[in-house]
């Protein structure tokens, strides 16, 4: 969408082609992820930083399937709309590992 | 003094394990470049096995793909260096992170081997009517590799040493 790499294919089919592997992994993610919180709830609920990673998580997953999707498959989106979506996109998930650190760092 | 504590009194690495925000700064900025540089490896390997990406001839993946594996990578080590370096004393005893290091070393092995065969001759892979099997093997091995590299990686902060 940045026009930054494999120019060859169209964002719709380059998102065909990783989707299942985004949402096999996804899915794996959750999943390990709800484990770790299961294990020591009352530490991460009383943390600074993780209620802001969840809200992101959760911010970036509608984002990814609705916003995203909509912009990735349209035919002919214009140039600036890809790119914006595509930065806030890539903004967003940057920061949950952000805040997957600082959940380790801070109390 | 052994050569990993001398490492740690250098100033400005001190007072960089000692500040509050910058070292997970830092290894925040690690770890995005590992979701970068892996998420290109793996792209390349995938498309090497045939899994995706198959409208795309593999010169064009790993070719469009490599500025962006030397961007997240350079930047990977630079930052990965500077967390190790800071608590040389913590990981010189650790062996999550000699295991990293020599997985580090195979990993450059690799790079010697398959470069020249696979990596630096994708029109002859495109060419072929079937994927050769050293492409094959070669994301294979990557594969298993990484993966090996990012586990290491996460072992070294949940070793505690000898409880004695």
């Amino acid at each position: 969408m940045l026009n930054l790499g494999l120019r060859h294919e169209t964002a719709a089919r380059i998102l065909r082609y990783t989707e299942p592997w985004t949402v096999i992994a996804l899915v794996f993610v959750l999943f390990s992820g709800g484990m770790l919180f299961l294990s020591q709830v009352g530490i991460y609920l009383s943390n600074q930083a993780f209620p802001y990673k969840m809200y992101v998580l959760l911010a970036a997953l509608i984002y990814n399937f609705t916003v995203h999707r909509k912009v990735a498959t349209m035919e002919n989106p214009p140039p600036g709309l890809s790119k914006l979506v595509a930065i806030v996109s890539l903004l967003l998930w940057v920061s949950i590992v952000s805040g997957g650190i600082f959940t380790g760092f801070l109390e | 003094m052994s050569i990993a504590q001398s490492l740690e009194s250098i100033g400005f690495l001190s007072d960089f394990s000692e500040s509050v925000l910058a070292y997970p700064i830092v290894l925040s900025i690690h770890l995005t470049c590992i979701a970068l540089f892996g998420g290109m490896i793996l792209a390349t390997d995938l498309r090497l096995l045939g899994f995706t990406y198959k409208s795309l001839t593999i010169t064009e993946v790993v070719t469009s793909l490599r500025p962006w594996k030397r961007v997240g990578g350079t930047i990977m080590i630079s930052m990965g260096l500077l967390l190790a370096a800071c608590e040389a004393g913590k990981y010189a005893p650790n062996p999550y992170f000699w295991t990293k290091m020599i997985t580090l070393g195979l990993i450059g092995v690799h790079a010697l081997i398959f470069r020249p065969i696979v990596y630096n001759q994708t029109e002859e892979l495109d060419r072929s009517p079937v994927i050769p099997t050293k492409a094959k093997v070669a994301a294979i091995l990557s594969l298993v590799l990484w993966t090996m590299m990012f586990t290491m990686g996460r072992m070294i902060a949940y070793w505690e040493g000898n409880e004695q």
